[in-house]
């Protein structure tokens, strides 16, 4: 019996970029005060960081508007399209932890300008860590190899509901400490499901 | 034997892993592993036996994922009477001669709980109570909480388990690989909820590996006077050719599980990847083992969520300002329902310094039950701080012990019979650590020789309750010297006495010493100073109080316990900010970085904070807020508008302009002056949780001196009205961010129309458009929070 192991991760802080903080902030040239804030935010929300990561593998095999990811059947034409031409598939769940929507909770009361600044920066780590997590799948597989950019619930035609479905594969409550609630979103609030194809030799489409 | 008997004299070992060992036997990824009781009855039952037969003395059902959240209650019934019979054959089946015992498996209900998650607390209790009544019911013979991530989550099943079996209780939370809880708890923290609730034995499992666990064991040695349970991984997993496998071999987790066991852990057992080749090998290993000793530990401790705060080596701060009493904003704000205010409050003593803050919110006109229990989850949400709960009211008491995160410390008992009758069973069942109060049925006794009596008499009735000196801390009560000459020295007297006789710690109520006097901040001061002399242990005081903090930093740096002059030195960088540059004749500053509409166009609160107070005296506040906040607001409205400023900076300006405006409506409480502009009611409409778009209109509108009332967020329509119709709004403003709540939003916009026609009604939020708005009969859309400062303005001026 072919067994799937879910594999949980830390992974130590993604690079930090001020342009991408900006743009989840909304302010498309930051000027020195918005760096100033924003190193401010990094510096007060990296101790309460923790980036961790629970992942498996499945194989997958993909049809116009069908994909069977090994755990499911999903059909959906825009996660087929996403994994167009892969025979793999990495289901991932990732967090940067509560902290950060701790530190966010206590300046939504006591200065909600700086929880929006705290809370564009928690969302580059997130995203950050989530391209070093895909990064390093891309590196492991080498050259021969096409990782396929990744692919969240919600997207498309690929409900929100597909997160129960993740959830109950991953377990990423005991791994990680990320829970889902009735409508389908996940707690802590800076954490992220995807699924990433690879093709080792199918024709891309 | 019964398991808690056996105990005491044998080491226990648990079993192993379950969901490995099913994927091997078919088990699909994604499959409920507790449907496998009904569908693959054997299969479970051989793991089970396996495991007996290796050793485990006690076996856990399969039951880890059994409650009412994911299965039907006759579903879930189905479950766990099929779970605890499978585990019962097999110990039946198995020729082991040791005393096996089975267990109902708890684990975490995969939903975060409130205030962080949408989960309440109670129904949380529920849902976990639902399955130890049928785990009762169907004849387990312990209860075994487990990979619990989650120290709020830990007490709703704790709880539920004690509330509904006598069943021994085992709790076993996950760590990581920094040794906290996946939510941040340390295990100290931990250790002292869990003791405070009276488990049978505590510990640790899941996500590291024997090695790195150990050091997390270790920390429980340190702090807890129970068994201490270790139950870790193989290792981590990787796949190899098809098949899971672990980086820890049978031989060296046994080996690692003996080291654990010769530190002094007493429960053993293995998580994921472990087999019964793992228990056999290590139940080999320390067979001819026996628990070491369990030392009582006197730890003073008292806990948060994340941290665990020890009294006696160093005094604890306490800080003071969330209690009504004499404060006439916090009063407004308890009445009104603003809990943030309270929540400010709460901040700004964490960043003054406290290390523990008291809640008080008693005032007759409020249901104190409901409110003080709702108030110290709310301060949970913000702050990391244990809390104090204070209240005089028993039931009010219950439900904030009950519902607060971690362990409290529980203000206050006294020596009247009934205070302790009623303190000290909710100090037995939830935990505490308890300000006892030097008086009684008879009243304050005058002499120091009479407190003593009265500390030593709540003492032995404490006893009674299974409580020890390491659970009280007296308060032998400061009263004002203005009164009686010989107050203060009394108190001191007490105080010393208590920690020499009895040997027990003290805490004070400083600020009381001072009652009826002028400059009432130099002699609290003073008298802090004499009590920390005496070998005060904790005070309540007020650490926002510069005279407080400079008394508390130069005593600690003048007894040697500020290592380095540490916290002395940053504290004195405060100095030269407290002593404010005054302008001369508080005239505005030629300076334009002096200016207010400089501070608040830069959004640099603490400067328009300073700025407004230098000018209050001399300046009329209207003459403040229209000649210098309202163009600097304007100012930076304009920017907004015109694309050279964006939403944070705005935000932040507006912050500084309230800051500046706190200062003048302080100002003009004290000379009664009205505010200017007209009455608005604000809200989140039902099912909606989105605030932060309409925290910022509140700010710009109270900014422009409109008089907001703020319903907050998720507000049904009928509340919208009340409101709208108690005040007598000429305008009410109405946020929704989902696209699901809009239909919310279009029932209290009818609701409004029908029952109060002169108010109108202005709407926003990301998912309206100004067309939408008009379809669902809204009269204003303001795309954003300065357009609904033009809004008001129109309303008003039309007036």
């Amino acid at each position: 019996m072919m067994t799937f192991p879910v594999v949980t991760e830390s992974f130590s802080s993604p690079e930090f970029s001020l342009a991408k903080a900006a743009y989840y902030l909304g302010i498309p040239n930051p000027g020195e005060e918005t760096r100033a804030l924003c190193e401010k935010a990094l510096l007060e929300l990296e101790p309460k960081l923790t980036f961790r990561v629970c992942f498996a593998r499945f194989p997958c095999s993909v049809t116009e508007e069908m994909c069977d990811l090994g755990f499911a059947q999903v059909p959906s034409r825009n996660l087929a399209r996403a994994l167009g031409g892969c025979d793999e598939v990495v289901l991932f769940c990732a967090t940067i932890g509560i902290g950060a929507d701790r530190l966010i909770a206590k300046y939504k009361v006591s200065s909600p300008a700086y929880a929006l600044v705290v809370n564009g920066v928690a969302t580059q780590r997130i995203e950050a860590f989530c391209d070093a997590f895909c990064g390093r799948i891309r590196e492991k597989e080498g050259n021969q190899v096409r990782v396929k950019p990744r692919y969240s619930p919600g997207f498309g035609d690929l409900p929100l509901t597909f997160q129960k479905t993740v959830f109950s594969v991953l377990e990423p409550q005991r791994r990680i400490g990320v829970t889902l609630n009735e409508h389908c979103f996940m707690a802590p609030t800076k954490s992220v499901t995807a699924l990433v194809g690879i093709s080792k030799g199918g024709e891309i489409k | 034997m019964t398991l808690r008997n056996y105990m005491k004299e044998n080491l226990l070992v648990l079993d192993g892993g379950m969901g490995t060992l099913l994927q091997e036997k078919g088990l699909r990824p994604g499959e409920k592993p507790e449907e496998w009781n009904l569908s693959h009855p054997d299969a479970v039952r051989s793991i089970h036996q396996a495991y007996f037969e290796a050793g485990s003395n006690v076996v856990s059902a399969n039951t880890f994922g059994a409650n009412s959240l994911r299965f039907s209650s006759e579903h879930l019934e189905e479950i766990v009477s099929s779970a605890l019979d499978l585990a019962r054959e097999a110990q039946k089946a198995s020729k082991t001669q040791k005393e096996t015992f089975v267990a109902l498996d708890i684990g975490p209900l995969g939903r975060l709980l409130e205030p962080l998650g949408d989960l309440p607390f109670e129904r949380a209790v529920e849902v976990f109570a639902q399955t130890v009544r049928l785990g009762v019911k169907y004849g387990a013979d312990l209860i075994f909480i487990e990979t619990m991530t989650d120290t709020l989550e830990t007490k709703a099943a704790v709880l539920a388990a004690k509330e509904n079996s006598d069943l021994p209780v085992f709790v076993s939370n996950a760590y990581d690989e920094k040794g906290e809880l996946l939510t941040g708890a340390s295990p100290g923290a931990v250790v002292a909820m869990l003791e405070g609730l009276g488990v049978d034995a505590m510990g640790m499992n899941c996500s590291l590996g024997p090695r790195e666990l150990l050091s997390v064991a270790r920390e429980y040695l340190r702090f807890s006077s129970l068994p201490i349970l270790f139950k870790p991984n193989a290792g981590i997993p990787r796949s190899e050719k098809g098949k899971t496998v672990f980086d820890v071999g049978v031989e060296e987790f046994a080996l690692e599980c003996e080291k654990a066991v010769i530190e002094g852990v007493g429960i053993v057992g293995g998580c994921c990847g472990t087999t019964p080749d793992y228990i056999r090998a290590l139940t080999q290993k320390i067979k001819e083992r026996k628990p070491n000793p369990i030392t009582k530990k006197q730890f003073r401790v008292i806990s948060s969520y994340t941290q665990a705060v020890y009294f006696g080596d160093h005094p604890i701060l306490i800080g003071e300002r969330i209690n009504p009493t004499g404060k006439k904003r916090l009063k407004e704000a308890l009445r009104s329902g603003d809990m943030d205010y309270v929540l400010s409050q709460a901040i700004q003593q964490e960043e003054a310094g406290a290390h523990v803050l008291d809640v008080n919110v008693g005032l007759p006109e409020i249901c104190e039950e409901a409110v003080l229990a709702q108030a110290v989850r709310a301060i949970q949400g913000v702050t990391s701080l244990p809390l104090q709960i204070d209240t005089v009211s028993p039931q009010a008491m219950e439900q904030a012990l009950r519902h607060y995160n971690g362990k409290a410390m529980v203000n206050s008992v006294s020596g009247k019979e009934e205070s302790m009758a009623s303190i000290f069973p909710l100090v037995q069942k939830y935990g505490g650590f308890v300000v006892a109060l030097t008086l009684d049925d008879t009243g304050i006794p005058e002499t120091a020789e009479g407190r003593v009596a009265i500390a030593k008499k709540i003492l032995d009735r404490a006893k009674e309750y299974g409580l020890s000196e390491k659970d009280l801390i007296f308060d032998p009560l400061t009263m004002p010297v203005s009164a009686s000459p010989e107050a203060a020295l009394v108190t001191l007297e007490a105080l010393y006495r208590i920690r020499t006789e009895l040997g027990c710690l003290t805490s004070l109520g400083v600020s009381n010493v001072s009652f009826g006097l002028p400059e009432r901040n130099a002699v609290n001061a003073a008298f802090f100073i004499m009590a920390l002399q005496k070998g005060l242990d904790a005070a309540i005081m007020n650490p926002t109080s510069f005279d407080m903090m400079r008394s508390y930093r130069s005593y600690l740096a003048l007894v040697g316990k500020d290592e380095n002059f540490k916290d002395y030195i940053t504290f004195s960088q405060s100095f030269q900010v407290s002593s404010p540059i005054r302008t001369s004749l508080g005239v505005t500053s030629e300076k334009e970085e002096e200016r207010l509409m400089y501070a608040i166009e830069k959004g640099r609160s603490s400067l328009a904070r300073r700025l407004t107070e230098d000018m209050i005296g001399t300046r009329a506040g209207l003459d403040i807020v229209r000649e210098e906040i309202i163009p600097a607001l304007d100012a930076v409205g304009k920017g907004y508008e015109e694309k050279t400023v964006y939403l944070p900076q705005l935000l932040m300006s507006a912050e500084a302009a309230q800051s500046a405006f706190e200062v003048i409506r302080e100002h003009m409480r004290e000379n009664d002056q009205p505010s200017t502009g007209i009455s608005i009611v604000l809200a989140t409409v039902q099912g909606d949780v989105h605030d932060i778009g309409k925290n910022i209109v509140r700010l710009l509108l109270e900014n422009y001196g409109f008089a907001v009332t703020d319903l907050g967020k998720d507000v049904a329509p009928e509340q919208v009205l009340q409101a709208v119709l108690e005040i007598g709004a000429p305008l009410v403003g109405l946020s929704a961010l989902m696209t699901t709540t809009v239909p919310a939003m279009e029932t209290t916009v009818r609701l409004i129309k029908e029952k109060a026609p002169h108010c109108k009604v202005m709407v926003g939020g990301a998912v309206l458009t100004s067309a939408y708005a008009e379809t669902i009969g809204a009269d204003f859309y303001g795309a954003d929070a300065m357009e609904a400062v033009r809004i008001a303005e129109q309303v008003q001026n039309n007036a």
